[in-house]
């Protein structure tokens, strides 16, 4: 965890935001900077690095248009997986082992957006599971 | 299959050897200490790890803790081995920050566990 400056403006307006999304600072910049980063050019001679980052950017353009479509994805599919490519359902089943049979079968490792079809369109992952540091200071 | 608690935390934990593969190429790296935590909902892998196999990511999420604190991750889709057992399609958050293997309850929930805590041992049945 690093301490980042900002001027009073942005913090103003990234806590109005924050708020109108239901969501903290922290986790918005986060999201924010990954998308960003996402978007630039990848820095050459990272192998994995360079490869991840344009799946990154694949996938966040397909979890934007999952989010866009929400709604109508959640009536038709609720309690289902679906596979999104190219911002189109192509595939969805209630078994996620099987979804992801076909879905590395007919697309290999492309980027492929798999998700249960649930309430909230960015899935919460919840870790209950703190630590004691004896060493704090 | 039986393990012994790791002691490199205080107090002792139970923690289950884990291998994992990019999906389908049943090309295998590990064995790595996983921690066995039941309070997580989803098993998380650092990225170094990751890397060695190169597996898709399927989406972004967000990691939360108990008390609300929150940080984006990605779900990657790997094979992941326990013992004899190949468990496939296992969605696993990347973690660029640490070094230790946690399942979580994505993965916990479709074994059968004992944890004979005063022996400091995790029996896999």
């Amino acid at each position: 965890m690093i301490q980042v400056s900002l001027s009073e403006h942005t913090i103003g307006k990234l806590r109005q935001m924050a708020e109108r999304k239901g969501t903290d600072i922290s986790e918005l910049l986060d999201r924010a900077i990954e998308r960003y980063l996402a978007d630039e050019p990848s820095i050459p001679d990272q192998g994995w690095g360079v490869e991840r980052d344009g799946q990154i950017a694949q996938i966040e353009r397909e979890q934007q248009a999952y989010e866009t479509q929400h709604k109508q994805i959640l009536e038709a599919y609720a309690g289902q997986y679906i596979a999104m490519r190219h911002g189109k359902v192509v595939d969805h089943d209630l078994d996620r082992i099987v979804i992801g049979k076909r879905v590395r079968t007919k697309f290999g490792n492309e980027p492929v957006l798999i998700t249960p079809v649930l309430d909230e369109a960015r899935q919460t992952i919840v870790v209950r599971s703190p630590r004691l540091l004896e060493n704090m200071a | 299959m039986i393990r012994t608690y790791s002691s490199l935390i205080v107090p002792p934990i139970p923690v289950l050897d884990v291998a994992l593969s990019a999906p389908m190429l049943d090309e295998w790296n590990g064995p790595f200490i996983a921690i066995v935590d039941s309070g997580a909902d989803f098993t998380i892998v650092p990225l170094d790890f990751l890397k060695r196999i190169q597996p898709p990511v399927v989406k972004p999420v967000i990691l939360s803790s108990q008390w609300r604190d929150k940080r984006s991750a990605y779900l990657y889709e790997v094979d992941l081995r326990i013992g004899d057992v190949t468990f496939p399609a296992v969605d696993v958050a990347g973690d660029p920050f640490s070094e230790e293997v946690i399942l979580g309850r994505n993965v916990l929930n479709r074994l059968d566990l004992r944890l004979e805590g005063p022996a400091l041992r995790t029996h896999l049945m």
